[in-house]
């Protein structure tokens, strides 16, 4: 329950399919839902597998390497907390460990120029506590 | 009621009401315009991905003989935090596609992705990245736009812009700028549907519904929300789909079209329409814009009222009035000849829609 209350007062509401995604977030590591039937990974975690229908669930620990599929540099506070956090990098990062799945997350520590699509990027886990998802440019980008 | 005037129809006579992004309160709708008995009441889920596809709700109605007239009511205001940071959370001003009892939303959270302007950058960052499109195409887009507003009485963006204009514009969220993003604004509007026969006795030349329809492919889903939208169709509107089975219902084809109204919250998402809707093949919407095709003289004209990027925000609304004056010869900055309309609803998560509107003379 400690769990639960941590990541209410962070505003996520998880549910018993999402709640193992998180609870790897709080405690500094990255895991994905899989199919346990078929093999498919699935974003967000569910408890249906789109591809072959079946419930069961398997979570695969990932090493947090993975390449930059898309990003944004948010530039405009929309909120006034984010206000002081513009400009703050948004990407979709595709993981090596769970093919056809994306995270919505921040590239920190990065220049302008250095974030782009087929960058090569890992896992950061120093706002582990806050439950972001965060990674590091940890390579050129080679696409 | 003006809409009634228009038609030439009692506002008593309409019995039913289609609407999309959770409508209007029906029962407060019935009771202020003293309506005897509403027979048929209802509304597409989602949100603005619906605007094009109430019509077909509407007509389906009629089809059916579950309503007679059908009214598709839209009204808009701009109450607390504005759309711009729709999915902003709790505590800074909750957006107004804000949830928090889905665990899905959350995973937009630990990265502040609060923002639809975000989330179709996105989109269009990889647009640029498969197919070499350019912030050019969405300055052509912005422009001509802005142009068609300044015909149309009642815009809001009126200010002539020039191309350096738009590149001195301040990026909202890479790539997309200040002036690629749509007028947030307040308004309602409506259109009333009823049979061809009851439509060919009313006071203006009736408009048929060639085809109208709503939904959309699994893979897109949530779309914006979701973002892990296979890569085929991840730098799309998530239109394909529909697209394709509105023109096999309405038996026509892309070069039928003779003005489009395309949903425009964002001007990148003009050129991914194009695509989906068949105007160009996929991946050359950069190359068909900048040849001036959706000009007022061009191929296909799009949005000649200047759409929501500089006329107004509806929510994807005044794009279907424009439709309907367009096809009827009434447009303030007309195409010359139109006959045969497109308007599509929002790229957004589903169900998203596509109309084709037809004047009968």
């Amino acid at each position: 329950m400690e769990t639960m209350e941590r990541l209410a007062q962070l505003g996520l509401y998880p549910t018993k399919d999402t709640l193992p995604f998180w609870e790897a977030l709080l405690a500094g590591s990255l895991v994905a839902c899989q199919c346990a039937n078929c093999g498919r990974f699935r974003q967000p975690p569910s408890g249906f597998c789109p591809g072959c229908q079946h419930s069961a669930v398997r979570w695969q620990r990932l090493d947090g390497a993975g390449t930059i599929y898309s990003f944004t540099w948010a530039r405009h506070g929309f909120t006034p907390d984010l206000r002081d956090r513009v400009p703050y990098a948004i990407a979709l990062v595709e993981l090596d460990d769970a093919p056809g799945i994306r995270l919505i997350a921040n590239i920190l520590d990065a220049e302008e120029g250095q974030v782009a699509i087929g960058a090569k990027v890992v896992a950061d886990h120093r706002n582990a506590a806050d439950a972001r998802i965060d990674f590091v440019l940890s390579g050129t980008a080679d696409a | 009621m003006s809409a009634c005037d228009d038609a030439g129809i009692a506002v008593t006579d309409v019995d039913g009401f289609a609407f999309y992004r959770g409508g209007v309160d029906a029962g407060l709708l019935a009771q202020t315009l003293g309506i005897d008995e509403i027979t048929f009441c209802a509304s597409l889920s989602g949100a603005g991905g619906g605007s094009a596809g109430s019509l077909g709700l509407a007509a389906a109605a009629i089809q059916s003989g579950m309503a007679t007239v059908v009214a598709c009511p839209m009204a808009f205001q701009q109450i607390g935090t504005r759309f711009g940071a729709a999915y902003a959370r709790d505590g800074v001003g909750g957006g107004p596609l804000y949830n928090h009892a889905s665990p899905e939303d959350d995973y937009l959270r630990p990265a502040d992705l609060v923002a639809p302007a975000q989330m179709f950058g996105l989109i269009a960052q990889r647009h640029m990245h498969k197919y070499g499109t350019t912030r050019e195409a969405f300055a052509e887009v912005a422009i001509t736009f802005r142009d068609n507003a300044r015909k149309t009485p009642g815009s809001l963006m009126t200010k002539p812009m020039t191309r350096e204009d738009y590149f001195n514009a301040r990026m909202i969220s890479d790539p997309i700028c200040l002036f690629d993003c749509c007028v947030e604004s307040e308004g309602a509007g409506v259109v009333l549907v009823t049979s061809l026969e009851r439509a060919r006795d009313l006071r203006k030349t009736p408009v048929e519904v060639l085809a109208s329809v709503h939904g959309g492919e699994g893979d897109w889903g949530q779309g914006i929300m979701w973002l892990n939208m296979p890569d085929e169709i991840f730098s799309s509107s998530g239109h394909r789909g529909i697209a394709k089975r509105m023109y096999e219902r309405a038996g026509i084809k892309p070069a039928d079209v003779d003005v489009a109204m395309i949903y425009d919250h964002f001007a990148p998402m003009v050129l991914l329409q194009l695509e989906d809707y068949g105007f160009c093949a996929i991946g050359e919407s950069n190359d068909f814009v900048l040849d001036g095709n959706i000009r007022m003289d061009g191929a296909i004209p799009v949005n000649p009222n200047g759409g929501q990027l500089s006329n107004g925000y509806l929510i994807g609304f005044s794009l279907v009035t424009e439709a309907v004056r367009q096809v009827r010869g009434e447009g303030a900055n007309q195409v010359a000849g139109a006959e045969v309309a497109l308007v599509t609803g929002g790229p957004a998560a589903l169900p998203v829609s596509g109309s084709l509107l037809r004047a009968v003379r």
